[in-house]
């Protein structure tokens, strides 16, 4: 097998393709989940104004 | 010793989500630690400037600073082990950050531009994809290296080889190279485009724009974008998520060819297999775009989203810098990153000639 790419786990590395492909699916719904909750905590002055 | 008395190798217990989580704490560190130092560096050379104007001293954005902190570690050091399932969720704060830069586009702005960015994408599709698969022939590269390597360079680079490789059952090794070369010409990119971009004067929203369109993988592409500036992080963001969009059907034409000659599974219900292929954090990017649009945020609040995924994006760009290993980026075969650098060089020229044709010659906002 050629040499890995990078040094860390990848979601190519996941047993079957079909793992893969839920692993995908998990990381875009939990992005999703994270950014609606912040939103609707930022709408609802849950949270205090964030500064960068 | 009968069958039935061998011990299932299968019997240790599965991980709970709460250890899952507990060992991804050291790397999340590791990737906030690395964004944050990037800040204060930026932050403490543009201090020293102002008291020192003599000072030969570089204007770095944090955002290089981080990738250049992360590659260090990783080319020196090395990501221990301890770190490496934490540094993976690097994916997840670039996505947390593309969801919440939605916030910053207004539905009339996903019209206006993205209907012309998405004209940009499926030009870019066709000819991307035409002259990969003519390279790929012509240095005699194996047929299904040649489709990862379309399909990587055309749409969203890793993401699209992974959901690729099930569709039409291709070797490891081929999807090993394919992601190889794209990293590797991700990397190359981060340090090109900027130089081009100020060299040619380009506006924020143009190279943004470019370097959405050209730029494989998402997380390269956000960083490209980001180094120009923050406005060009943007509109890179959002080129890019609009080729990601075209991740389904690029995959589901590649798994009917391949179907069709007897070398991959065949497709049986194509509506189902569009849905489990598209990128859903799109659908997120989209919903917080309507709410900014029907006024559910104020001011105010459309300041605190922004800012957020300034935050989320922060680990992710450290988190570029970290999982590059470029001794392992130089060590695959030389035809497949051939094939890679000639049909990126064509793409990047085309994209730009696209991006100065259709918005006014670069210099638009």
């Amino acid at each position: 097998m050629a040499t890995a790419p990078n040094q860390l786990p990848t979601e190519s590395q996941v047993s079957t393709p079909h793992a893969a492909s839920r692993l995908s699916i998990n990381v875009d719904l939990i992005a999703v989940t994270i950014a609606l909750a912040l939103a609707a905590l930022i709408r609802f002055n849950l949270i205090p104004a964030i500064p960068f | 010793m009968s069958a039935h008395t061998i011990p299932n190798p299968t019997t240790s217990p599965a991980p709970s989500p709460a250890a899952r989580f507990g060992r991804t704490i050291p790397g999340m560190a590791l990737l906030f630690g690395v964004g944050l130092l990037g800040k204060v560096f930026e932050h403490t050379t543009t201090v020293l400037h102002a008291h020192h104007p003599a000072w030969p001293l570089p204007h770095i954005e944090y955002v290089l600073w981080a990738i250049i902190l992360g590659l260090v570690i990783s080319n020196t050091f090395g990501v221990a082990r301890i770190f490496q399932p934490g540094v993976a969720t690097y994916e997840l704060w670039l996505k947390l950050g593309i969801v919440l830069i939605g916030a910053r586009f207004l539905m009339q702005d996903l019209f206006h531009i993205g209907g012309r960015t998405l004209g940009l994408v499926a030009i870019e599709l066709v000819l991307s994809l035409t002259v990969m698969t003519l390279l790929g022939r012509i240095f005699k590269l194996p047929p299904k290296l040649t489709s990862l390597l379309s399909i990587g360079s055309s749409v969203c680079g890793v993401t699209a080889i992974m959901a690729t490789q099930g569709a039409i059952d291709s070797s490891e090794e081929d999807t090993s190279t394919a992601m190889a070369a794209i990293l590797t010409l991700g990397a190359i990119a981060l340090f090109t485009f900027p130089a081009i971009g100020h060299a040619l004067h380009m506006s924020q929203q143009s190279y943004g724009i470019w370097a959405g369109l050209a730029v494989d993988n998402t997380a390269e592409a956000t960083v490209t974008g980001a180094i120009y500036g923050d406005a060009a992080g943007r509109f890179a963001v959002l080129a890019k998520t609009a080729r990601s969009s075209f991740l389904g059907f690029v995959v589901l034409g590649y798994a009917v060819y391949w179907a069709g000659q007897g070398k991959a599974a065949v497709v049986e219900n194509k509506a189902l297999f569009l849905w489990q292929k598209f990128p859903k954090f799109v659908l997120g990017f989209i919903a917080i775009s309507v709410l900014a649009t029907a006024g559910f945020f104020t001011h105010g609040q459309l300041t605190s989203l922004s800012n957020l995924s300034r935050w989320a994006f922060l680990p992710a760009f450290a988190g570029v810098g970290l999982r590059t290993n470029l001794k392992d980026l130089v060590g695959q075969g030389w035809r497949p990153l051939v094939v890679g650098i000639l049909g990126e060089i064509f793409i990047a020229l085309v994209t730009l000639g696209l991006v100065y044709w259709s918005f006014n010659y670069g210099v638009s906002q």
